[in-house]
C-alpha cells in the first residue's frame, strides 16, 4: 500500500497503481488493505469517493474503445490461419489417420450430449439450487418459514437475520479457506471481522465479498434483480463466474460498495448499477461527529459535514456557492432532508447520480 | 506449459488475450481490421517459432500488447505508411475550445455518449495511455515502457488527461443542468 497517499486528492489516487487495480480486479488482499486504510484516514473519504466516481466516468468515457469487439468467427478464422502458418513452417503437415477421425467422432457426439443434458437440467434448476448441489461435504441449511425475521449465528460468529420464504446454506465448519453461504431470498449480514478468511454470500449470479462488516442482500429466486446494500465497511459484489455462462468473459467488472451505498444487478442483463440507499445512516467511521447546528456557516463547510458524516460525495460548484450560507439545525432531520433545506435556502436542485449527489444550479449574494 | 511445445497452452493464451489485443490494436491504427489481424497474426506464429527460447513473461497481457505493438509499428514503417499510426497525428490536432465541445456534447444523448465525446477529445497518446491503464489494467511501469518513456512521464500524461476531464466531468454535469433548466 501507498501511503503517500495520506494526503491525496482525487487525481492522486488515479496515478496510484494500487488503488486502480483494486478498482478494476478487487481481490479479498486488497479490498482488506484498502479498508484499513480508509478507516484510519476517513478524511479522504470524500476525495476516495471521488476519485471512484471519476474513475468510473473515465471507464465509461472509454465504453466505445472496450467494446470494439472482435466476433467469434473472426476469432475462429484467425486461430486457424496462426495454427496453419505454424505447422507449415515446422513439422511436415501430418494426415490425421482415419481411427484418430472416429475418436474424435465419437467424442464430439458424447460431448453434445452431454451439454444437452446439462443444458436441461441448467433450465429447471435455480440458482441457489444448482449453486447448493456443487458443495463438498456436508452443509447446514436453514429456511425460514415463519413470518418473522429469524436469526442464525454462524459457525464464526457472524451474525445473519433471515427474512421469511428464504433459506440459507453453509457448511457446519467454515474450514475451507473462505467462509462461503449460499442465499435465496432476503438477509442482513453482521460478518464478524476475519482478514484471514474473506465472507462470501452467493445469491442469483452474485458474489458478495467482505471481510466484516454489516450489509444485506436481496436475491429471491422469482425476482428479476439481486440487490446489494451496505451498512458499514466495504464490501466488493461481482458476478458469480462459476455458474453463468462458461464461455463469457470475465471481464463483467464487479463493483466496491461505501457505506450508503446499493449495487442492483439486473439479472438479465448481467449488469450493475451503483446508488445512494434509499435512507443513508450516519456511518460509525467518521471521527468527529458533526452537531448538525449552524449560525451563518457557508454552505461548503456544511456540505463537508454531510459528506463525512454519510460518506457520500456531494458535487457542486464551489464558485457559484461561494456566497451562500446557511443558519438552521439539522440535528434530527434525515440525510434527504438536510439536503432538501439545504437546496431550498439556496435555491437549488439536487439529483443522486452513480452513488453520489450532484447539486445544481443555487446562488447566494 | 506452451515452451514446450502445448498447443493447448498456446491456444489457450489466444483464447484470452485476443479480444484485449484487438481492441487494442485496433485503436492504434486508423481503420484497417486486416492489417491489425496480420500483425496479431504475426505475433503468435513469431512466439510459437521462438518459443524454446522464450522466457516466461511475468506479466502475459503487456508483453503481448507491447508485442503487437511493435509489430505494427514495425510493419508501418515497412510499407512506407499507408497507414498512419494515430499517435502521429497529434500535432495536427488542435485543441478544440471548449465551445464545439458543448455543441458536439448536446448532440449526445446519454451520459456515457457524452463522455466518449470528451475523450475522443483528448490527444491520441493521453487517451492511449489511459486506455491502458484504465481498461487494461497495465500498470504505469508497464504503460511507460509501451509508450517509451519513464514512469513518471506515463503519470504525467494520464494526469493531464484527468485533469482536463475532471474539468468537464465534474463541472460541467451541473453546467448542462443549468442549460436543460434554462
Amino acid at each position: 500500500m501507498d501511503h503517500s497517499l495520506d494526503n491525496y486528492v482525487t487525481a492522486d489516487f488515479l496515478l496510484s497503481d494500487d488503488f486502480v487495480s483494486h478498482q478494476l480486479e478487487p481481490t479479498p488482499e486488497t479490498a482488506q488493505l484498502w479498508e484499513a486504510w480508509l478507516a484510519g484516514n476517513p478524511p479522504n473519504l470524500a476525495e476516495w469517493n471521488r476519485a471512484v466516481y471519476l474513475l468510473e466516468s473515465i471507464r465509461q468515457g472509454l465504453s466505445q474503445y472496450a467494446e470494439h469487439v472482435i466476433s467469434d468467427e473472426a476469432i475462429e478464422a484467425l486461430l486457424a490461419r496462426i495454427r496453419e502458418t505454424n505447422h507449415r513452417q515446422h513439422t511436415p503437415v501430418r494426415r490425421i489417420g482415419y481411427s484418430r477421425w472416429v475418436a474424435a467422432a465419437v467424442l464430439l457426439i458424447l460431448s453434445g450430449l452431454f451439454a444437452y443434458s446439462w443444458l436441461g437440467t441448467q433450465g429447471a434448476k435455480s440458482y441457489y439450487t444448482t449453486r447448493v448441489a456443487e458443495v463438498r461435504g456436508a452443509y447446514t441449511e436453514r429456511v425460514n418459514q415463519s413470518n418473522a425475521v429469524e436469526t442464525i449465528v454462524l459457525p464464526d460468529s457472524s451474525v445473519v437475520k433471515l427474512a421469511p420464504g428464504s433459506r440459507i446454506s453453509f457448511q457446519p465448519s467454515f474450514h475451507a479457506a473462505a467462509r462461503e453461504v449460499y442465499l435465496s431470498g432476503e438477509a442482513d449480514f453482521q460478518v464478524t471481522r476475519d482478514v484471514r478468511k474473506p465472507f462470501l454470500v452467493y445469491a442469483n449470479e452474485v458474489v458478495t465479498r467482505v471481510l466484516g462488516t454489516q450489509f444485506t442482500v436481496r436475491a429471491f429466486d422469482a425476482e428479476a434483480r439481486v440487490l446489494v446494500n451496505v451498512s458499514s465497511g466495504q464490501v466488493s459484489v461481482s458476478k458469480d463466474d462459476g455458474v453463468v455462462e462458461k464461455g463469457k468473459s470475465k471481464s463483467a467488472r464487479g463493483l466496491l460498495l461505501l457505506p450508503n451505498q446499493q449495487a442492483v444487478f439486473s439479472r438479465q442483463a448481467e449488469e450493475f448499477s451503483k446508488s445512494i440507499v434509499p435512507e443513508p445512516k450516519v456511518i460509525g467511521t467518521a471521527r468527529q461527529m458533526p452537531l448538525f447546528e449552524y449560525d451563518a456557516v457557508p454552505v461548503s463547510e456544511v456540505i463537508r459535514d454531510l459528506e463525512g458524516a454519510y460518506g457520500i460525495s456531494i458535487l457542486y460548484n464551489k464558485e457559484q456557492l461561494k456566497n451562500c450560507e446557511l443558519s438552521a439545525s439539522l440535528k434530527t432531520e434525515t440525510f434527504e432532508e438536510k439536503l432538501r433545506v439545504i437546496c431550498t435556502t439556496i435555491n437549488a436542485d439536487y439529483q443522486k447520480l452513480d452513488g453520489q449527489v450532484v447539486i445544481h444550479g443555487g446562488e447566494c449574494r | 506449459m506452451f515452451q514446450d511445445g502445448d498447443e493447448e497452452a498456446y491456444t489457450k493464451l489466444y483464447r484470452l488475450y485476443i479480444k484485449d489485443m484487438y481492441r487494442y490494436g485496433s485503436s492504434l491504427v486508423a481503420a484497417s481490421d486486416a492489417f491489425v489481424m496480420d500483425c496479431i497474426h504475426d505475433v503468435f506464429t513469431e512466439m510459437w517459432m521462438k518459443r524454446e527460447r522464450l522466457s516466461v513473461p511475468v506479466h502475459v497481457k503487456y508483453y503481448l500488447l507491447k508485442a503487437l505493438k511493435t509489430r505494427i509499428i514495425h510493419l508501418l514503417e515497412r510499407k512506407e505508411r499507408p497507414y498512419t499510426p494515430l499517435s502521429e497525428i497529434d500535432a495536427e490536432i488542435f485543441d478544440p475550445d471548449d465551445f464545439e465541445i458543448l455543441e458536439e456534447l448536446d448532440m449526445a444523448v446519454s451520459r456515457q455518449d457524452k463522455l466518449n465525446v470528451l475523450i475522443a477529445k483528448l490527444p491520441q497518446r493521453q487517451q492511449e495511455a489511459i486506455k491502458l491503464r484504465f481498461i487494461e489494467n497495465l500498470n504505469y511501469s508497464q504503460i511507460g515502457e509501451i509508450l517509451q518513456m519513464n514512469t513518471q512521464s506515463a503519470k504525467n500524461l494520464v494526469f493531464r488527461a484527468i485533469e482536463k476531464l475532471r474539468g468537464w466531468i465534474v463541472l460541467p454535469v451541473i453546467h448542462f443542468f443549468n442549460i436543460f433548466l434554462g
